[in-house]
């Protein structure tokens, strides 16, 4: 048995009173190498212990958490919960999960960490600065990190589940810009990540973020009008995760806080849009037995050719909603369990990125959307990223100045072409996503 | 603990040593429709170490604080140090022209949130919620409280060794209007750094929950905007996010040394001469960004990074100040023990003109008057894009036609060189919001008035 679970059942042992418990600790031991103008700035060595403790007392729920794994603390801050409990709400749809059957993934763990030093994180972060820098020489890389954690996470309850699992991780992130004389592009950053020492890719993020933000140099000023626009595999996981994941949570569906509450077996999209949450994806970086629960994360069609099939729930929403728990309780021991996607996968269409180009008489390819999605109405309005005019079928220039504003889901249901190639994004959640064509934005230059 | 970390500090072979024991209690408690989401407690704290060997840095931190680990945590980072030397070619140099700080500084608070039971304040969220609730077009809420009581003990070589006692307090309420399916929000928020009546000074709990439910049933009756070029008239929290977000953090010199837009720019005019641009970690004792003295053991000073228009200071911390021939003023900032420091804004905001509101909106022939911020985002070229909540239409001197989903954007010095309007009036707006520069930062920012002009984005 593992120490966090031996702890956790200690604990368990030594609670005193009526009510359930469920702890969720974990043990982290992490490197991390940052990089600044360019050069190596920082080298660090952590070790994390975090605990959340919920106690549920006649359908009250109290949370405490300590960055201790200090058996007295534990108590103390068990104590603390229950008080806490006392004083919050009665809601009957307050539970605490029996245990679920969990199947336990292979490849989450690669034991080659237990010998990666910070040496090794030095050697890879120094990877990333040189294969930048040599990529293009007007490249800036002004921040980054390699960091590399070796993790052990365990819940355990008064009412049985006992889960603990041991990954390795493995993430690197650049962020610069382009500096060619007066003329500054636009600020990006690309991130990567594995799960084994083996897929370690820091010169293909590097690349592409060079690629990306050179790219962009020689922007010039564009026109407003509404017309098509293409988005990249980054920007449409900038969209899908503030607009559309939003009001697929249970917990927004409960409070009458998404405009999909009542959509399911409805139409939301155009057939060529399925999506599917998959806590098991070839090289996810969100992949993972169970949930924050202890929950089993089977995999989930969110969306079938555009029919929206199921929303995300934990316990609570699917004890309130009295629908299935699909496994999403997420986030850390410091915060109550929150819910959300393990790893998101659009499946591919059978357009290509050129022939989607081809078939614009006007519009605009936005590699990266920076701006406000409102989850309830999904409105959207911000800045074209990256973007590149193009008319009569041809990529014309970047663009500098120009505002994008719609709504996702009009968006979804105008989807009208989705790409063969499809690519990882991590932006806090893993992605597999393809180019997207849809017919209807408004663009406003400034 | 002091003892234990000046002994450290004398027995470190690092060329330069910072200890930080750093102690956070939070409570934080959410209700969502008559629901408690959430009431918490959390306790997060632990010492950091970063030293400096052979000119590149080396931080480690434990969440133990007896002597043997913290030696342990000492040498660990003082190992990490040594390895990022091998691959430093530009050796860091700390600026080094600093009278040792000591003595202990506490927030000003008036009526201690501590002082206040959970149940106290689940009571008066719940209570809250209900009215808002009550109100017919009103189809959702949320209130929101955060409190964070933080110790801090900075003790280095420079032979600083300060006592920091602070409590910082956030308050939100949030009403939802139905229009059609389609959800509005109007949102009051307050944050501080302070007690119970430094949070509700300006208006109470009560007030500020009818103020969220009158925004969302107006909100219920506005169009969205067509967009385009305007002339805008910014309250003072659009203001405080401005020079936050498309003007701070390009002047931040981590930014500036990788190619921001404000480099090489000191001298030149960025701004009107209307504007004057400072960050200061002391500038109000209840601003939600106070800092006395940052977690390198600088003392916070005023920080004048646009006199008059022209771009005069760069936000340093001791290394960037050596390389850039400037003096730190107080930003190096780590928002938690296992944080190292890195550059961040305190208070940051623009300072009065002569101008009254009332005025300003007289003279305007065809614009905008736009309130309230809903989440913003800027680039190193300082390229913006925010959110608005409200925003009047200005037709020949007088507020028209409430708009909705209103954006603008521009970039954020050219919209400084456009202003020709600054008002005599000034608050701080920002407290309740927090910055995500790699690490999360309490922040705080504001201003007067004032008018320029920006991109409004809207329906084509």
């Amino acid at each position: 048995m593992s120490e966090l679970l031996e702890l956790g059942e200690r604990i368990l042992g030594k609670a005193e009173g009526s009510g359930e418990i469920e702890l969720y600790m974990v043990s982290d031991r992490s490197t991390d190498v940052t990089i600044q103008r360019s050069e190596i700035n920082m080298s660090r060595f952590h070790v994390k212990e975090l605990i959340g403790i919920r106690v549920l007392h006649d359908n009250r729920l109290g949370f405490a958490s300590v960055n201790s794994l200090d058996e007295s603390l534990i108590l103390e801050k068990l104590d603390e919960a229950r008080s806490l409990a006392r004083h919050s709400l009665e809601d009957e749809n307050n539970v605490i999960p029996s245990p679920g059957k969990v199947s336990h993934l292979e490849g989450l763990y690669d034991p080659g960490i237990t010998d990666f030093t910070l040496d090794d994180s030095l050697a890879y972060a120094q990877l990333f600065i040189d294969s930048a820098l040599e990529t293009d020489a007007r490249f800036s890389l002004s921040d980054g990190f390699f960091s590399s954690h070796d993790t052990e996470r365990a819940v355990v309850s008064t009412l049985g589940t006992g889960e603990c699992e041991r990954s390795s991780l493995f993430l690197y992130m650049g962020m610069g810009m382009a500096v060619q004389g007066e003329e500054i592009s636009n600020l990006d950053a690309r991130a990567g990540g594995s799960r084994d020492i083996d897929g370690i890719r820091v010169e293909e993020v590097a690349g592409k973020l060079v690629e990306s933000t050179v790219g962009t140099l020689g922007a010039e000023r564009g026109e407003s009008f509404r017309g098509p626009g293409i988005l990249s595999p980054s920007c449409l996981g900038d969209m899908l995760l503030s607009g559309l994941m939003v009001p697929l949570k249970g917990n927004r569906v409960l409070k009458g806080m998404s405009p999909l509450a009542d959509m399911v077996g409805e139409r939301i999209a155009s057939p060529g849009f399925t999506l599917r949450d998959s806590s098991n994806m070839p090289h996810g970086l969100g992949n993972r037995s169970f949930d924050r629960e202890g929950m089993p994360t089977p995999e989930l069609t969110i969306v079938d050719g555009g029919i929206l099939m199921s929303h995300l729930h934990n316990s609570y929403t699917s004890h309130a909603l009295k629908v299935p728990n699909t496994g999403h309780a997420s986030g850390g021991p410091r915060s109550v369990p929150v819910i959300a996607p393990s790893n998101l996968v659009m499946e591919p269409g059978d357009s290509s990125l050129e022939s989607m180009v081809r078939d614009i008489p006007r519009g605009i390819l936005i590699n990266r959307f920076s701006g406000e999605i409102d989850p309830v109405s999904g409105n959207f309005s911000g800045v074209v990223k990256g973007g590149k005019f193009v008319r009569e079928g041809e990529i014309k220039h970047p663009l500098k100045n120009m505002m994008v504003s719609g709504n996702i889901f009009h968006m979804l249901k105008g989807i009208s072409g989705v790409s063969k190639d499809v690519r990882r994004v991590l932006n806090n959640i893993h992605m597999e996503l393809p180019y997207v064509l849809v017919d209807d934005l408004s663009f406003t230059s400034g | 603990m002091r003892d234990i970390l000046n002994r450290l500090v004398d027995r470190s072979t690092a060329d330069h040593v910072e200890f930080r024991y750093h102690r956070r209690d939070q409570k934080r408690i959410e209700m969502v429709k008559g629901d408690s989401e959430e009431v918490h407690s959390s306790t997060y704290g632990g010492v950091g170490v970063r030293v400096l060997v052979d000119g590149a840095w080396g931080f480690s931190s434990t969440n133990r604080t007896d002597e043997k680990e913290l030696t342990d945590t000492l040498r660990i980072a003082e190992g990490a140090a040594r390895l990022s030397a091998r691959n430093k070619k530009e050796k860091v140099v700390l600026e080094d022209d600093l009278s040792p700080v000591r003595g202990t500084f506490s927030a000003k608070v008036n009526d201690s949130v501590t002082g206040y039971s959970i149940e106290d304040k689940v009571k008066l969220l719940i209570g809250l919620d209900r009215e808002m609730m009550s109100h017919p077009d009103i189809v959702s809420t949320r209130c929101l409280w955060n409190e964070l009581q933080d110790e801090k003990v900075i003790v280095n070589g420079t032979g600083t060794d300060v006592r920091i006692l602070d409590e910082k307090v956030e308050f939100y309420a949030i009403a939802y209007a139905d229009l059609r399916g389609e959800k509005v929000v109007g949102m009051e928020s307050r944050g501080v750094t302070g007690g119970w009546k430094d949070l509700f000074s300006r208006k109470s709990p009560g007030e500020m929950a009818q103020d969220a439910v009158k925004t969302a049933t107006q909100l219920l009756k506005a169009k969205h905007p067509k967009g385009g070029n305007a002339t805008v008239i910014l309250n003072p929290e659009l203001v405080g996010l401005i020079s936050h977000e498309a003007i701070g953090h390009t002047v931040e010199a981590d930014f500036v040394l990788s190619g921001s837009v404000a480099q090489g720019k000191i001298g030149q005019r960025v701004a009107s001469e209307l504007v004057t641009m400072v960050d200061h970690g002391n500038a109000s004792p209840h601003a939600a960004g106070w800092t006395p003295v940052d977690d390198e053991g600088t003392p916070s000073q005023r920080t004048e990074v646009i006199k008059d228009g022209i771009l005069k200071e760069y936000l340093c911390d001791r290394e960037t100040a050596s390389l850039l021939g400037m003096t730190p003023k107080g930003n190096a900032r780590a928002y938690e023990y296992s944080d190292p420091p890195i550059i961040r804004m305190t208070n940051t905001f623009i300072e009065p003109g002569d101008h009254r509101l009332e005025e300003l909106i007289e003279e305007t022939r065809d614009g905008y008057y736009l309130q309230g911020a809903m989440g913003g985002q800027a680039d190193a070229n300082a390229e913006f894009t925010f959110g608005v909540e409200k925003a009047w239409r200005v037709v020949n001197g007088e507020l028209t036609e409430l708009l909705r989903g209103v954006s603008i954007s521009g970039s954020g010095f050219e919209v400084l060189k456009s202003v020709d309007a600054v008002t005599d009036d000034f608050e701080f707006q920002m407290g309740s919001g927090y910055c995500g520069k790699f690490q999360m930062a309490k922040v705080d920012g504001g201003g007067p008035h004032l008018r320029c002009e920006a991109t409004i984005g809207g329906k084509q």
